[in-house]
């Protein structure tokens, strides 16, 4: 379906959707919808991007396939969400070469060569010596210019993204965003309030406890991360750290949480029911959640072997995992909460607006 | 050879009133098969596009404001009645609606808020979270934890039956035949307002021009079968409840989002270019109704709705997008009707409309004055271009015709007397309380409330 087609079709959906209402209840999505009669391409991205894909709406209604309405909004808003990234990232031709499992593989071989190749002629060997600092297979300037770089470039990414996609859901009659719009799409963000999952489906009641774990787990990595940069640039403390130290510690337990969060939601998508999912999405969503996989467990696997002789190829391998994961952030699934914020910041204020005016 | 199975209660029919009696049966002992004649996707008949139970309580619940009280809910019941209906059931269905809720939220259904929701009937009425599916959906998935035996694309095919007792049914399930023996049984089928042949026979050709609402597989075969087999029937085989719908909508299950607003806001005319009636009477709700069997009896069974910018977005938006027009010459001929002759319908409603103070919300003292039919409210020049409008059919929502049970749900019998042990419930029955007319949210109401009674008569005679 051609991006034409798609938005046509997302609009008959919602001429449906708006003209039952019987799903008023379930999620934002909802009320967004009804507040609106007629449907811009920007509004698709807005509903697109603030659908969690709980998909309650879908086993509710009454027109969904084989019905001859066709209407199935888990799979329309999937596919808004992956035109709307198509759309809106930075930058776009990254996206079309590098999008998906493929993508994210040439990367992680990509750094690796580059990795071993800076090692080899920095430090004389590939591999750095037995038992040694992590220092000793890429030296610590290396690591901070790669690892600044993709910093700047993901940022660069993410940003220049969400404000293109901001810029186009805002409307003529928007009002001013408050401060207290923002706190309101951060609860509900950090609550995943709308991540209800349904009974239809058993297990995905459990998307949104796995969803916790890889979003705690990836926010107590990088503070772990940051935790070393302070203790090494401030304190002047060398890694490796002990293992009863706040770095490790808490590297271990956002460790686990993503592990187990990223199997968890992968365990999950084996059992969805295909008819309401989009293909596209549901093969960006996994192979995102593989590279989060790989990275938290092969940061493990360091931990474990670090002492060992394999330390210097398991470094070599996390860091072209992590390395990977940042270099497709602009443009992989990894960039899916800059629109869902945005989303949730945009509908804080309608929901604010609509309240005033005691609708 | 016919396979051949047994069971305490058999359950004709997947709907609310089927569900609520299968586990109704199932909660008070019995062993329980559930005959669906639809495919898994369709089951649950026209309940699937319900919304919303009308409840009677006297004091304000976790999901109900104020009060409603069994003399208001019957008040309510008797205005839309016309002067008949059967007081004892109507008293026993208000009754037993209180506990309702919660006995429904424990086969989980859940609700809305009760400030939320689009038709603001908050005080009176309880609106399923997600629609009639999704409570279809609870009701099954608890049936299938209870073990209640569920088989979809099974259609009833004969019953035997032996002076007043119920002994088997041959049912073709898969296109199988297979007979099962019963202790007793529960029809819970539907009407039979797809079964336009039988519509024929009280409509003529105008049942071709019909729009079916609600499942397709609403055919009165059961109905068809207790007849046959000596019941009582109930309820005038030409009644029905019909709306207006977009005359695009699907021939059948369009459901909820082919019905149009539109009516209070224009005029509406037939294909002669002629206005036929107050489209002002009163609050569209209200009113609501009444335009299906209006349009039906017009030439064609087609009207058409016309109103101008000023009011288009003054009503629920519609699924079908209006058909627009610069003058009211050019709108007619889009429509295929005579312009001249529209022209001039419009111009003399026009000529005839009173100054006044358009208040959509309230019945103003916009009317019309010297023009037959009259606009009493909200009448308005039509004179903005563009121009719209929507073409209406009638819809049929479900029949009035079935067959009449006692107040312990039993099927009764032409000649005297009732069934031993068959008893019947939901939409088959509608024509017990209600001879026409309709009040929203009781026809869920009457079949949760005397499912549950057929239910338990069922699993005590089987017992």
């Amino acid at each position: 379906m051609s991006h034409g087609e798609l938005m046509e079709e997302g609009k008959r959906q919602m001429r449906v959707c708006n003209a039952c209402r019987y799903c008023e209840g379930f999620c934002a999505v909802w009320r967004a919808i009804e507040w609106r009669r007629d449907y811009r391409d920007a509004d698709l991205a807005y509903f697109a991007n603030l659908c969690h894909d709980c998909k309650e709406c879908v086993f509710a209604c009454p027109f969904a396939p084989p019905h001859e309405f066709g209407i199935n909004p888990p799979r329309l808003f999937a596919a808004l969400r992956q035109a709307s990234y198509r759309k809106y990232v930075w930058p776009g031709p990254f996206a079309r070469v590098f999008q998906g499992g493929w993508g994210f593989m040439w990367a992680v071989i990509g750094a690796c060569i580059l990795f071993s190749v800076i090692s080899l002629v920095t430090q004389g060997r590939v591999f750095g010596a037995e038992g040694g600092s992590f220092y000793t297979v890429l030296s610590e300037a290396v690591l901070e210019a790669v690892f600044g770089a993709l910093a700047l470039w993901l940022v660069c990414g993410w940003g220049l993204g969400a404000w293109r996609f901001w810029r186009d859901i805002r409307t003529l009659d928007s009002s001013a965003v408050q401060v207290r719009d923002i706190l309101q799409a951060v609860r509900y963000a950090l609550s995943l309030r709308h991540l209800g999952g349904t009974k239809d489906e058993p297990l995905s009641r459990w998307r949104k406890w796995f969803h916790h774990g890889v979003f705690y787990g990836f926010l107590l990595d990088f503070a772990s991360t940051c935790l070393a940069a302070y203790e090494s640039h401030i304190l002047h403390k060398q890694a490796p750290y002990p293992v009863a130290s706040p770095v490790v510690l808490l590297g271990i337990i956002g460790g686990v949480g993503l592990l187990v969060g990223c199997a968890g939601l992968l365990y999950v998508k084996l059992g969805v029911n295909r008819d309401t999912v989009d293909e596209g999405a549901y093969q960006s969503g996994r192979a995102f959640l593989w590279s989060m996989l790989l990275v938290a467990g092969s940061g493990l696997l360091l931990l474990l072997l670090r002492k060992t002789s394999v330390m210097g190829p398991v470094l070599v391998i996390h860091l072209s995992f992590v390395a990977a994961l940042f270099f497709t952030a602009p443009y992989s699934k990894f960039g899916h909460f800059i629109y869902r914020c945005l989303a949730l910041v945009r509908y804080a204020e309608e929901e604010r607006m609509h309240r005033l005016s005691g609708h | 050879m016919t396979a051949s199975v047994a069971c305490d209660v058999l359950v004709v029919g997947g709907g609310n009133a089927a569900m609520a009696a299968a586990l109704s049966a199932c909660d008070h002992g019995a062993s329980v098969i559930v005959i669906e004649r639809a495919p898994q996707f369709y089951r649950g008949g026209n309940s699937r596009h319900t919304r919303d139970f009308r409840i009677m309580h006297e004091k304000p619940t976790e999901h109900m404001l104020a009060t409603y009280s069994p003399g208001e809910f019957l008040d309510d019941l008797r205005r839309v009645a016309g002067g008949e209906m059967d007081e004892g059931l109507a008293r026993l269905v208000v009754e037993r609606s209180e506990a309702l809720p919660a006995w429904l939220s424990q086969q989980g259904v859940r609700w809305q808020e009760p400030l939320a929701g689009t038709l603001h009937l908050a005080r009176t009425n309880m609106f399923m979270l997600g629609g009639g599916r999704a409570m279809m959906n609870a009701y099954y998935r608890t049936a299938e934890k209870k073990r209640i035996a569920i088989w979809y694309d099974a259609m009833l095919e004969d019953i035997d039956i032996a002076g007043n007792v119920f002994g088997s049914a041959q049912v073709r399930k898969n296109g199988e035949v297979v007979r099962i023996r019963a202790c007793a049984v529960v029809f819970a089928a539907g009407g039979y307002e797809a079964n336009i042949s039988w519509l024929r026979q009280h409509w003529g050709d105008a049942a071709d021009n019909f729009i079916i609402r609600g499942t397709a597989y609403n055919q009165g075969n059961t109905i068809d079968l207790l007849l046959s087999a000596g019941a009582e029937p109930v309820g005038h085989p030409q009644a029905f409840h019909a709306v207006a719908v977009d005359g695009r909508a699907p021939k059948f299950d369009g459901g909820i989002v082919t019905r149009l607003d539109s009516v209070p806001f224009g005029i509406v005319v037939n294909q002669r270019g002629e206005r036929f009636y107050d489209e002002g009477e009163d609050f569209w709700p209200k009113r609501y109704a009444i335009w299906g069997g209006l349009i039906a009896r017009q030439p064609g069974q087609v009207a058409y709705s016309i109103i101008d910018s000023k009011v288009v977005d003054k009503f629920m938006p519609s699924v079908f997008p209006p058909i627009v027009a610069s003058s009211v010459a050019d709108l007619a001929i889009r429509l295929g009707l005579d312009a001249s002759r529209v022209q001039q319908t419009v111009d003399t409603y026009n000529a005839a409309v009173q100054p006044g103070t358009f208040r959509p919300g309230d019945l103003d003292d916009c009317r019309t004055v010297g023009v037959e039919p009259c606009k009493s409210h909200w009448a308005q020049r039509i004179d903005t271009p563009p121009f719209y409008a929507y073409p209406l059919r009638a819809g049929i929502t479900f029949t009035y015709r079935g067959v009449r049970i006692g107040p312990d749900a039993r099927v009764q019998l032409a000649g005297g007397g009732a069934m031993e042990n068959a008893f019947a419930a939901g939409e088959m029955v509608a024509g017990n309380v209600l001879r026409r007319g309709y009040l929203a949210g009781f026809g869920l109401t009457m079949g949760a409330v005397v499912g549950r009674i057929a239910g338990e008569g069922a699993a005590r005679v089987a017992r």
